[in-house]
């Protein structure tokens, strides 16, 4: 009864003298095609909720949403982050479900592999469009440096949008993922110091691809003596990635920029988990390759922002081979066309990329201008987008966008020829509170 | 680019100097020291330059952005605190934390600023929550507005004392103040102003007015400061109001809350506790 009474008296106590701190968004959203006029059916978080719990040097946080699809009305309810964190003098410490952000550069940052994408809100800007993993993580503050290492006791992957008619970009129907990771764990450590005026980080992380690739294929031969038929079956590479960011300033112009070094290797089958090996071949693949932005940043005397991100990957050099699981034969069987597991999303469709965007805000913050460009210096292919928001009242946002991609017309397997239908016009009544 | 990106990074250089500064206009702390007649211009000002400010302070703020057209105003608000710190071990001057609650689209967005000794530019981060983010940032320009405010950074920052020579050219009444009035012309040039009228209240040292002066010699703006309040050994100056005659656009300052001397540590001026709320 006396522990009763205490823990009562002990809770009673916190509540009083701890600090309970709010915060929202709601969104009623419509999207739909220049084309036609006709709605894009995709989901939208109609509402975020943010709750805090401040007791001395400890804090409680959560972040919380509800998905909405307009043409349904179905809602989903969503945890997107939840953990305790912790501040003592020499750094913080934070444990459960977060949302990380590494890098330099705003936004499409191929250093930044901490958490996975949610492909729905993939043109979504920063912490919006990732996914919170359950991790340990803390900093440790020395001068004007510090260092943050994080743990991931279970892996996470991508959440893609499969069988999404609306959805722009081409992501086959669901794929058999037939293989699990080798190790769920991942780690990752980062070091950023103040160098003259700028910052500088360096950054490794071990984990798997968040995307998947092929791991392995059922080879039929349909015909005997003729080609054989691949059924690819996806898996998860190990990737290790080696990250450098920086942030410096000539004259009124900010360049942020990074490069990130990925070493990716498929793993090796267990034989264990292979039901049929008699017609299954291992696919292995030994691959490097980089990724890198740089931002050039400059606001005018009237105080529009203008900022351009040059975007490029390239791979270095790859090794592959594909063999019978249980003879070990080597076969010469076709190399998959690669696709990067992590990284910056955009290099998932372009090789080099220019983006391009200005923001300026009128009339004591009431009116917003925003303008973007993404152009494609691969192959053909450009997108457009012009955003107008007015705030009448205090917390409240009427905001509209035009998006309009634009592709080749000659080749339709061109990215954004396929983005082409995907051309929008968005009206967005926000609500924050 | 989302607005609280856009809104923080129009608050860019000197803002460390801003911090402190705005001490200097929202918390300056005057001794009240008796005078005479035979006082000069210099000597008043230097009166008000031995101010003595706490080791630490907390300071919110309401800051309303009134407009005016033809005759017709509208007014818009933001909440922001200031945590500041002064430094003593010969590499900073002070610290700096400043966070956004109001309005609410940019709730949490907050700046950290550590004002190096030697360094020509204070070293500044952004944070911003919608990227979940901290960026270095760099500072801007003495002569641009404070966030879109009536303020430019120099507004906030102040001068030094040897920067200007002084005159006191009259005495006046502001704000039911007897006041000493003195004319202030820039030594050291850099400076978007070719004079300054300053209202000094003639017993306790409080600035109550200030009247600027473009090089042309066109008044450009007035600051009033007409409430003060002291705290334990501090004065407080509560209210500002700073008028652009050009545009008819004013900005108020109003202190809602204000406390010295917490003990603040020094892990309060770090990453952590910007992205704290």
């Amino acid at each position: 009864m006396k522990i009763f009474k205490k823990l009562t008296f002990f809770i009673s106590i916190s509540f009083t003298i701890a600090q309970i701190n709010y915060s929202g968004e709601v969104t009623a959203k419509s999207m739909n095609r220049i084309s036609n006029n006709s709605e894009i059916n995709l989901p939208y978080r109609i509402l975020s909720f943010k709750l805090g719990y401040t007791l001395g040097q400890l804090d409680i946080n959560t972040v919380t949403g509800i998905e909405y699809r307009n043409n349904t009305s179905k809602s989903n309810y969503v945890l997107r982050e939840a953990y305790l964190a912790y501040y003592p003098e020499w750094g913080e410490i934070k444990l459960g479900k977060q949302i990380h952000a590494w890098g330099s550069v705003d936004g499409n940052n191929p250093t930044d592999n901490i958490n996975p994408y949610d492909y729905y809100y993939l043109f979504m800007a920063g912490a919006g469009r990732k996914i919170g993993v359950i991790s340990l993580s803390s900093k440790i503050y020395f001068g004007n440096s510090h260092l943050e290492g994080i743990f991931i006791p279970k892996y996470q992957k991508n959440r893609f949008p499969y069988g999404e008619e609306d959805f722009p970009l081409s992501i086959p129907s669901k794929p058999k993922i037939k293989y699990p990771v080798k190790n769920e764990f991942e780690f990752g450590f980062r070091f950023q110091t103040t160098i003259g005026d700028g910052d500088l980080g360096l950054s490794i992380f071990k984990g798997n691809d968040r995307a998947p690739s092929v791991n392995a294929a059922n080879v039929f031969w349909e015909v005997e003596g003729g080609p054989p038929s691949l059924e690819s079956l996806l898996g998860y590479r190990e990737t290790l990635v080696r990250g450098l960011d920086f942030v410096t300033f000539f004259g009124d112009f900010t360049v942020r920029s990074e490069l990130a070094l990925f070493k990716s290797k498929t793993p090796i089958l267990n034989l264990h988990i292979i039901k049929s090996p008699l017609s299954l071949y291992e696919f292995q693949q030994d691959i490097s390759y980089s990724q890198y932005v740089i931002q050039i940043e400059y606001t005018t005397n009237s105080d529009i922002i203008l900022s351009g991100q040059l975007i490029g990957n390239s791979v270095q050099n790859e090794n592959y081979e594909w063999y019978h699981v249980t003879s070990s034969e080597l076969v010469d069987f076709p190399y998959p066309e690669f696709q990067p597991g992590m990284g910056n999303p955009i290099a998932m469709f372009s090789e080099l990329a220019l983006l391009l965007n200005s923001t300026g805000v009128l009339m004591d913050d009431r009116l917003e201008l925003k303008g973007n460009m993404m152009i494609n210096l691969d192959e053909k292919g450009n997108m457009f987008s012009g955003s107008i928001g007015y705030s009448p009242w205090i917390n409240w946002k009427l905001e509209s966008t035009i998006t309009k991609f634009i592709g080749d017309k000659d080749d339709l397997e061109n990215t954004f020829t396929i983005m082409e239908d995907f051309s929008n016009i968005t009206f967005n009544i926000i609500y924050n509170f | 680019m989302n607005k609280s990106n856009y809104i923080v990074q129009k608050f860019q250089k000197n803002q460390s100097i801003f911090i402190l500064k705005l001490s200097l206009i929202t918390i300056i702390i005057f001794i009240p020291i008796f005078t005479n007649a035979q006082d000069t211009g210099l000597f008043i000002m230097k009166k008000m330059d031995q101010l003595k400010k706490p080791a630490d302070s907390e300071t919110q703020i309401k800051m309303t952005l009134v407009s005016n057209k033809r005759g017709k105003e509208r007014s818009r608000s933001r909440v922001l605190t200031i945590i500041e710190k002064k430094f003593e071990d010969g590499i900073y001057n002070m610290k700096s934390l400043l966070r956004f609650s109001e309005p609410k689209e940019v709730n949490g967005t907050a700046f950290l600023t550590w004002d190096r000794i030697d360094a020509k530019f204070d070293d500044q981060w952004l944070y911003l929550p919608a990227l979940k983010k901290v960026k270095r940032i760099r500072a801007k320009d003495k002569e641009r507005s404070f966030m879109g405010t009536d303020f430019s950074y120099e507004d906030l920052s102040g001068r030094n004392i040897e920067s200007d020579s002084y005159e006191l050219i009259g005495e006046d009444i502001i704000h039911g103040t007897e006041c000493y009035k003195i004319n202030a012309t820039p030594i050291e040039k850099k400076t978007q102003y070719g004079a300054r009228l300053i209202w000094v209240d003639k017993k306790k040292y409080l600035m109550k007015r200030i009247e600027f002066y473009n090089k042309k010699k066109e008044q450009v703006k007035i600051l009033d400061i007409p409430e003060h309040v002291k705290n334990g050994e501090y004065w407080t100056q509560t209210k500002l109001v700073m008028k652009n005659l050009k545009n008819g656009h004013r900005t108020e300052l109003e202190i809602i809350k204000v406390i010295y001397d917490q003990g603040l540590k020094d892990n309060v001026f770090t990453e952590s506790y910007l992205k704290r709320k």
